[in-house]
């Protein structure tokens, strides 16, 4: 396995575009780790990642690439936490700076791919998109349609008014 | 990059693949192993989250509805039905993006909001997305167009036709939602019908921890959140919530939880009934909070000792409804019983209890508050049982070492050093430990107890008028001196430096040092900045702001003066000037002073940690401002202050002498005073603070009016 560091693995996009990483960058994926795994012969044979097109899986893995030495996380007792910090690394920030389009393609991709660690800073960047913001903001931010009519808005308004920023 | 999106995906994938049964999505060159690729594309099948999988694979049909945002939380959901079909059946099934809205209705019970017509929702939702006006029949010719366009689509407006949450999987946008505050949940509900199910879903709230908010909402908002979530919630903390108080059983309330592990409901108004509710429907509790309960009785110890049993947390302090004979029935059914509060509850004598508790041997964290009932025997049961062998030879009884980390006896009026002698060297794993106001404590047996345990961080000694500076001495000879990292001995009234000074030379890890109301001196206070200026390390970045190292409060202790504050005033913001002569190759970037490379430079340094000083209340605004400054990193506007403060002082001292120019004397100080006000309020008015500032300025002006 002292060559696990340098093997080159090739994937393949789901427009059909091969792409060569190496295998440690990769393997922060749990999906194609697994494969490789149950496979037993990587870098043999292309892998398909069927849902991930080629412009993702890129910039999928430039984050592998420069997270490829993070330690493992540590164990999933508060994942459930509400008070989970929306902090976000400065170089994930400046990675996650890209349109809601690509934002939206990577935390599926990163779900698909089962990399946890990229879903969360994806997760956590459109939690602070909305963070702070108020309803009609948060429509504008990510056009999204206020379906309530006018008498349930008001009624919505006020049973939410104690969480109303005073 | 961007260019390529969902669109292109789902062309592509479109393209490639008419049907979901046969699905070589991507064309492989590689042909001649056809088993291992097989193999692979299973595999990928399996591996991929359903809601995910349709979204390369589908048809475009399903994809305009949305079905696909439907198919996640597939365990909790009504509509489990079509999980694993990825066809056409699915995307007509689950129409519209709202399909978590059954998902959340169907689960958790009573959502006291109305549900809503899908399909009217939905025709009115997407009938003006695209752009405000479309009529419906125009709207499907449109997506139709939208799907067969290739990706060509003006990059400039990327959101006339992508949605981020509605083509979101359910469980993605929970996951987003669960890193909002509640109050921020909350607010998002009003933002559509789709954000208020989901956030108003039970899996968001499987904490609901109240205390940042349970002085705003009202009791009605909370009810709501309480029974929508209902089975989700493990950990509900209604701490305070006062304004449930005749609404315990409306709506379900105190039904609605049945997997509860963390429960608080300290301080709450609530009556017996509904306790005993909230507990008989709760089996898997793990830690409880009655305290300050008038309603919890020891017939709710029973329904815990009978419903409970993986309790290890139990805290009934001023339950005064409850006593010993309840707490009993909770030990003897509760076996992983870790820590037990029990401040001002009856009965600690009785022995059959703390024999019990003895032989269990499983508690760490021990709190008898207040407990008087408490007295010498049935502390020593506790300690070392009730008929252990003796020890000849020491005259003891022979009993294993007790589990207890955290021992509060404060204010136990009933026990004396007698039953303390009984904890020497019982307790080796103790890091708490508070003996406030137990009087008739004895130096010897206090040092005794200390010496066994090598463990101690945090030490209370508060109002032990019998204790004399040897006690300090033998704690800070003690195996925990290195450890210890809090002290309280206010009040104790015979305490000071010659105690005080050998501590602050062993306890080198203090974090906080508790000494007002004794005879401490400038002295120590000297001491303490020395301590913390040991062993701190040093900084030369000016902008890397120093933290609070050490908490001291030294206020009415009569032999602390002015000099002693400045003294730690003037370390705290102590610059360390020192002259080296450069290596060649060093950068002088320390001292932003470019230098040629023969000439001396200078290295400034700066602290890491300040000291953060409680003292007298006429010096406490100065010494306020000062640290306010050096932990802005602002030293030599810190300097200043203390500087004119000096000055001051120094005046108004000689100021208070008789004699000759006593009254030129006293002009100095009040010029000296009003130089001192002034560059306080001029610190306050550069952090904001221009209103206390005035206060303060005023003060001082009438101040000198006195003294003339």
């Amino acid at each position: 396995m002292a060559s696990t560091d340098d093997q080159k693995i090739i994937l393949v996009s789901s427009d059909g575009v091969n792409i060569q990483t190496d295998r440690i960058i990769a393997e922060r994926s749990m999906l194609i780790k697994n494969m490789i795994e149950d496979l037993g012969t990587p870098g043999e044979e292309p892998i398909p990642i069927m849902n991930v097109s080629e412009a993702v899986l890129r910039k999928v893995l430039e984050w592998c690439d420069h997270h490829k030495k993070d330690p493992p996380p540590e164990k999933d007792e508060d994942a459930e936490s509400r008070k989970k910090t929306t902090d976000i690394e400065e170089w994930d920030q400046k990675f996650m700076q890209v349109d809601q389009e690509m934002l939206f393609e990577i935390i599926l991709a990163a779900n698909y791919m089962d990399i946890k660690a990229l879903l969360d800073v994806g997760c956590k960047t459109v939690a602070n998109m909305i963070k702070g913001k108020s309803p009609e903001e948060i429509r504008k931010t990510f056009n999204i349609q206020n379906d309530f009519t006018p008498e349930e808005e008001e009624q919505i308004r006020r049973e939410n008014e104690w969480a109303e920023d005073r | 990059m961007a260019q390529v999106s969902v669109e292109s995906v789902v062309l592509e994938t479109t393209a490639a693949e008419p049907t979901a049964s046969v699905s070589p999505a991507v064309p492989i060159q590689i042909q001649k192993v056809k088993g291992k690729k097989r193999f692979l594309q299973t595999l990928q099948r399996m591996s991929s989250s359903p809601s995910l999988a349709k979204l390369g694979r589908t048809p475009s049909s399903s994809y305009r509805t949305g079905g696909r945002a439907s198919a996640s939380c597939i365990s909790l959901s009504s509509g489990s039905a079509s999980y694993g079909s990825y066809g056409n059946s699915l995307a007509s099934e689950l129409s519209g993006g709202y399909s978590t809205a059954p998902t959340s209705a169907a689960t958790t019970p009573g959502i006291p909001f109305p549900s809503f017509d899908e399909k009217i929702a939905r025709s009115r939702y997407l009938g003006s997305v695209p752009v405000p006006d479309f009529r419906t029949t125009t709207r499907i010719a449109e997506e139709e167009d939208y799907f067969s366009i290739p990706v060509q689509k003006p990059v400039e407006k990327p959101k006339s036709s992508f949605n981020f949450w509605k083509d979101l999987p359910s469980e993605l946008a929970m996951h987003i939602l669960s890193y909002l505050e509640p109050r921020e949940v909350v607010r998002c509900s009003a933002v559509s019908k789709q954000w208020h199910s989901r956030c108003f879903d039970g899996q968001l709230w499987s904490i609901l921890d109240t205390s940042d908010f349970y002085r705003d909402i009202p009791a009605d908002a909370l009810i709501n959140i309480v029974t929508s979530a209902g089975p989700f919630v493990r950990d509900l903390n209604l701490r305070g919530c006062v304004q449930l108080r005749e609404q315990w059983h409306a709506k379900g309330l105190s039904g609605a939880c049945s997997n509860l592990e963390n429960f608080s409901l300290e301080g709450c108004r609530i009556e017996k009934t509904a306790i005993h509710c909230f507990l008989l429907q709760n089996p898997r509790l793990v830690y409880i909070n009655l305290s300050g309960l008038a309603g919890a009785t020891n017939s709710a110890m029973k329904v815990i000792a009978e419903n409970c049993p993986k309790l290890e947390h139990l805290n009934v302090s001023w339950c005064n409804n409850v006593d010993t004979r309840g707490l009993k029935k909770v030990v003897e059914a509760c076996p992983d019983l870790r820590d037990l509060r029990a401040g001002e509850v009856h009965g600690w004598d009785d022995i059959d209890l703390m024999q019990l508790l003895f032989e269990r041997n499983s508690l760490e964290r021990l709190i008898l508050m207040n407990c008087d009932s408490l007295n010498d025997e049935s502390l020593s049961v506790l300690m070392e049982g009730q008929n252990s062998e003796m020890d000849y030879l020491t005259g003891r009884r022979i009993a294993p070492p007790r589990k207890l980390k955290h021992l509060d006896l404060t204010r136990c009026r009933g026990i004396s050093h007698r039953g303390l002698e009984k904890c020497i060297d019982r307790l080796p794993q103790l890091e708490g430990l508070q003996l406030n106001k137990c009087h008739s404590i004895t130096d010897n047996v206090l040092a005794s107890m200390l010496t066994g345990m090598p463990k101690l961080t945090h030490l209370d000694l508060e109002e032990l008028t019998e204790l004399s500076n040897t006690v300090l001495q033998s704690l800070a000879a003690a195996p925990c001196a290195k450890v210890l990292r809090h002290i309280s001995i206010s009040y104790c009234e015979e305490l000071g430096d010659v105690g005080m000074l050998p501590i602050l030379k062993n306890c080198t890890n203090l974090e906080s040092l508790d000494m007002d109301n004794t005879r401490v001196s400038d002295l120590s206070l000297a001491e303490a900045a020395a301590m913390v200026r040991a062993r701190a390390t040093r900084t030369t970045q000016p902008k890397q702001q120093p933290a609070v190292g050490l908490r001291l409060a030294a206020y009415d202790c009569q032999n602390v003066t002015w000099t002693g504050i400045r003294e730690v005033l003037s370390r705290n913001a102590e610059v360390i000037r020192r002259t080296v002569k450069p290596e060649p190759a060093s950068s002088s970037d320390d001292t932003g002073v470019p230098s040629a490379p023969p000439q001396p430079q200078t290295i400034r340094t700066y602290p890491t940690q300040i000291i953060q000083l409680k003292c007298f209340y006429n010096y406490q605004p100065t010494v306020e401002e000062h640290t306010k400054r050096v932990l802005r990193g602002d030293f030599s506007a810190a300097t200043r202050l203390e500087r004119k403060w000096a000055e001051f002082m120094i005046a108004q001292e000689e100021a208070g002498a008789s004699g000759a120019g006593a009254r030129r004397r006293r002009r100095r100080a009040r010029e000296a005073q009003m130089m001192h006000a002034d560059e306080e309020d001029g610190g306050g008015a550069n952090a904001g603070g221009a209103g206390v500032g005035g206060g303060r300025r005023r003060r001082a002006r009438s101040g000198g009016c006195v003294v003339m």
